[in-house]
């Protein structure tokens, strides 16, 4: 049967006297019942209900779940059965026990507190009203999006144009050197007599890439006449 | 005698207030929960006053039996009406309002002892609060009773008190709802998240253990 029954040991007696060393033991024991000090004399009597049934359907029963048939097998299972009595009672008073114990009482502060924390919650809400208008979401969301079509293009888009240059074949490296050496021009001007006159010719015709400024060129005139004699100082 | 009864009065007083906001107050207080909600949606700064004082105090002694922190459950419930107030907009108003309140209190508890079972410190500062509480002088106590009766009474609560917190995180939840706030099965249900069997089979259990704790102090 592997019924929960309750082995009175002592009795309840006076609570003072049973401080530490408690009066009832309640364990599960096998084919005994719960008001028979363990003897099994009365099991499943009471109707035909046994403590273990009592115990899961207390609970129903106690809260006024239980329908009708079930009710009355618990009442007649308790009329003939002592432990199970003894337990219906600790389940209905121990609660009462508890909610006999003081509340816990709020703080002094806890309204104050309380309504302080409350006045920020309402001045973040005035300040994401003012913060978020909506518009600069909305441009940085159009943007995004802008920015992602144009990431995306050459995919979304594969009728894009397409520029195919033709391949330059060339017969041989070029041989010149990195640096153009001096060959004695002036500086701005290209010779068209260089070594590279074959790269270069026709790039630079008619251009006037550097040009003495006629400052420089009336400040040589003056420092010969000076040494002429010519000017005062 | 007398100046007790001004005490009381007083006290009435600073709770209700006076003159036109304690007619307010008093009007709100006839109110249903729904409609205090919704007095508050349509701008009555006094409306949501009124449902604190309603709730504070009740589910305070929810989330202190649940977590058995005296000082932590204020701050637990502070959040609760913190979240209460940020969302209140969003509250379905066809389904009860305490039931809504206590889930949110109910998921903070939850997450409380859930932090709690993993920071070790927050675990010796409760155990050092009970150890103080042990330690207080009886000066609360009423001076009639013998020793042995005091004895009694404070080994008696902490022994109730002790057994709440043996239960099971998830059994002392629907516990505590059942027997100390009264919530029917079907509430406890929404505000667990659990369905109507479980509801019944945590609290059959949890009944059940309590029992076999406190039978030895109950005559």
């Amino acid at each position: 049967m592997g019924a929960l029954c309750f082995q009175v040991e002592r009795g309840w007696g006076n609570w003072s006297s049973e401080v530490g060393n408690p009066p009832v033991n309640w364990q599960y024991h096998s084919n005994t019942h719960p008001g028979s000090n363990g003897s099994g004399s009365n099991s499943m009597s009471p109707a035909s209900m046994n403590c273990s049934d009592l115990v899961v359907q207390l609970t129903d029963y106690l809260d006024g779940n239980a329908p009708e048939a079930e009710s009355t097998a618990i009442e007649r299972h308790l009329e003939g059965c002592p432990s199970c009595v003894r337990y219906k009672n600790v389940v209905e008073h121990g609660p009462e026990l508890l909610r006999s114990l003081p509340a816990p009482e709020l703080r002094e502060d806890f309204r104050p507190r309380l309504k302080h924390r409350l006045y920020h919650v309402d001045d973040e809400r005035v300040l994401s009203a003012h913060s978020s208008s909506g518009t600069p979401a909305m441009t940085v969301v159009g943007i995004a999006i802008l920015l992602t079509a144009v990431a995306w293009s050459p995919t979304v888009f594969p009728g894009a144009p397409m520029v195919e240059l033709p391949a330059i074949v060339v017969d041989r490296a070029p041989d010149r050197s990195p640096v153009r050496p001096a060959n004695g021009t002036p500086p701005g001007t290209f010779s068209s007599k260089s070594d590279d006159a074959d790269l270069d010719e026709g790039l630079w015709a008619n251009t006037l890439l550097y040009d003495y400024s006629p400052l420089s060129r009336r400040y040589d005139q003056r420092a010969r006449g000076r040494q002429a004699g010519l000017f005062d100082r | 005698m007398a100046r007790a009864r001004l005490k009381e009065k007083k006290k009435e007083e600073k709770q209700i207030g006076s003159g036109e906001a304690r007619e307010h107050r008093l009007q709100l207080g006839e109110l249903s929960d729904s409609e205090v909600v919704q007095a508050s949606l349509d701008g009555d700064p006094r409306a949501f006053d009124d449902l604190v004082r309603r709730y504070d105090q009740r589910l305070l002694n929810f989330v202190y039996r649940t977590i058995g922190d005296r000082e932590r459950g204020q701050d637990l419930v502070q959040e609760t009406f913190v979240r209460v107030y940020r969302h209140l907009h969003r509250f379905d108003q066809s389904k009860k309002f305490s039931t809504w309140i206590y889930t949110i209190a109910s998921n903070l508890a939850k997450n409380e002892l859930r932090n709690r079972s993993r920071n070790p410190l927050v675990l010796f500062q409760t155990l050092k609060k009970n150890w103080d509480a042990d330690h207080r002088p009886l000066e609360w106590e009423d001076t009639q009773y013998k020793p042995d009766d005091l004895f009694r009474k404070r080994h008696l609560r902490s022994k109730v008190e002790q057994a709440v917190e043996q239960l099971p995180e998830h059994h002392r939840i629907v516990f505590v709802l059942r027997e100390m706030e009264g919530k029917t099965y079907e509430e406890i249900a929404d505000i667990t998240g659990c369905n109507l069997g479980t509801v019944k089979s945590r609290l059959n259990r949890a009944r059940n253990n309590f029992a076999h704790i406190i039978a030895p102090l109950i005559d």
